[in-house]
């Protein structure tokens, strides 16, 4: 039996004219299919809500209170651990420099001062390195490379964007 | 401001009195998309408070463009379709042993006069809450969502984050199975399907 277009006149929840409305319930009388489509439509529409037991919000507030409860008891215990390994750490960290507590404060400030001048140093060299060896890079390599490069940086980046929009797009719509 | 507009600002300023008059507010229609969404009046409580909860939590990121209602049922439809996600295996072997003992949905009504009436009206919707479950979790949503809640194509499509055409398709077939179960499930078709014949046997 042809069900149209009195299915999609039930599945789209059409307002009928009186002309529609008398063709749909010649149709009904002889078609099982969509008078189950119909009932299925009444039945979903004269469904009741149902309401919860008494005192739903009161069984909610005592939910929302040991919630807290148990977040509060989550946090301190964070906190607690969060203060044993980081005094753990700091000790650990410490643990080669205790002797040195025991040295003389001046003996101690020239160490330190002897200390951060190396530590200057290093950090002098380490940069005097890093530009040498952009120099090379950059005589090593021409200008057309880098062009290139930057294009197939940017190439990739932008298929990347686009694909990532398209599958996601592709799941929604699939969804 | 209304009264709603006025508790939702109270509750975000850390008033629990105020959310829970938003709770006793919506107490029915969220238990009610609960518990049509599950089934289950016991896990529809559980489902319920858990939403309001997550509410709760996030009431700072609700969006005051939109009705609090919608924004709501959002949390709690989506906390169901996972729930029934989860849950969907082990319930699949659970329900086929279940089928014929199933627990009929206790829904009374006081102001019933015709008993027979009364009768034929709840098996209708016991017949209505198993074509329910028989539906994919998103598909039940969008049902319970047209249905209970006069939700429109466009809101059901923000509420489960589908596009309006994907809701439109998932409304038809979910339609077209309610239909189909209930027209499997008719007195007549029974009569049908008899071996004997007769309805007498």
């Amino acid at each position: 039996m042809d069900h149209r277009p009195y299915e999609d006149w039930l599945l789209n929840d059409e307002r009928l004219t009186a002309e529609k409305d008398r063709d749909l319930r010649v149709h009904l009388r002889n078609c099982p299919e969509c008078t189950a489509l119909a009932r299925a439509n009444m039945a979903l529409r004269a469904a009741p809500a149902t309401a919860p037991a008494e005192g739903f919000a009161l069984r909610f507030q005592a939910r929302l209170r040991a919630q807290r409860r148990v977040q509060q008891g989550r946090s301190l215990f964070g906190l607690f651990l969060l203060a044993v390994v980081g005094a753990g750490g700091l000790f650990w960290l410490l643990l080669p420099y205790l002797p040195f507590l025991a040295l003389p404060p001046a003996q101690l400030a020239g160490l330190w001062i002897s200390n951060l001048v190396y530590i200057g140093l290093t950090v002098r060299a380490m940069g005097a390195l890093g530009s040498s060896l952009l120099n090379v890079l950059a005589s090593l390599v021409p200008v057309y490379a880098w062009a290139l490069m930057m294009a197939l940086g940017t190439g990739m980046g932008f298929l990347w964007t686009v694909s990532f929009r398209r599958i996601g797009k592709f799941a929604k719509s699939a969804a | 401001m209304n009264e709603e507009m006025a508790w939702i600002t109270q509750a975000q300023q850390g008033n629990d009195e105020a959310f829970a008059r938003l709770v006793e507010h919506y107490q029915t229609p969220v238990f009610n998309l609960c518990y049509r969404m599950l089934g289950e009046p016991e896990s529809a409580e559980d489902a319920a408070q858990e939403s309001f909860l997550r509410a709760y939590q996030n009431l700072t990121r609700y969006d005051r463009q939109r009705p609090f209602a919608t924004w709501l049922l959002s949390i709690a439809a989506h906390y169901c379709i996972d729930r029934l996600r989860k849950r969907r295996f082990l319930m699949f072997s659970l329900d086929a042993e279940r089928e014929d003992d199933e627990a009929p949905l206790e829904l009374p009504d006081a102001s019933a006069i015709n008993p027979e009436h009364e009768a034929v009206r709840r098996e209708e919707q016991e017949q209505l809450q198993v074509a329910l479950r028989s539906l994919e979790a998103t598909d039940r949503a969008a049902v319970i969502l047209r249905y209970w809640y006069d939700f429109s194509e466009i809101e059901i499509a923000e509420t489960l984050k589908l596009t309006v055409s994907a809701v439109k398709s998932r409304l038809h077939r979910a339609r077209k199975a309610v239909a189909r179960f209930l027209l499997a499930n008719t007195p007549e078709a029974r009569v049908e399907r008899t071996p004997y014949g007769s309805p007498a046997l």
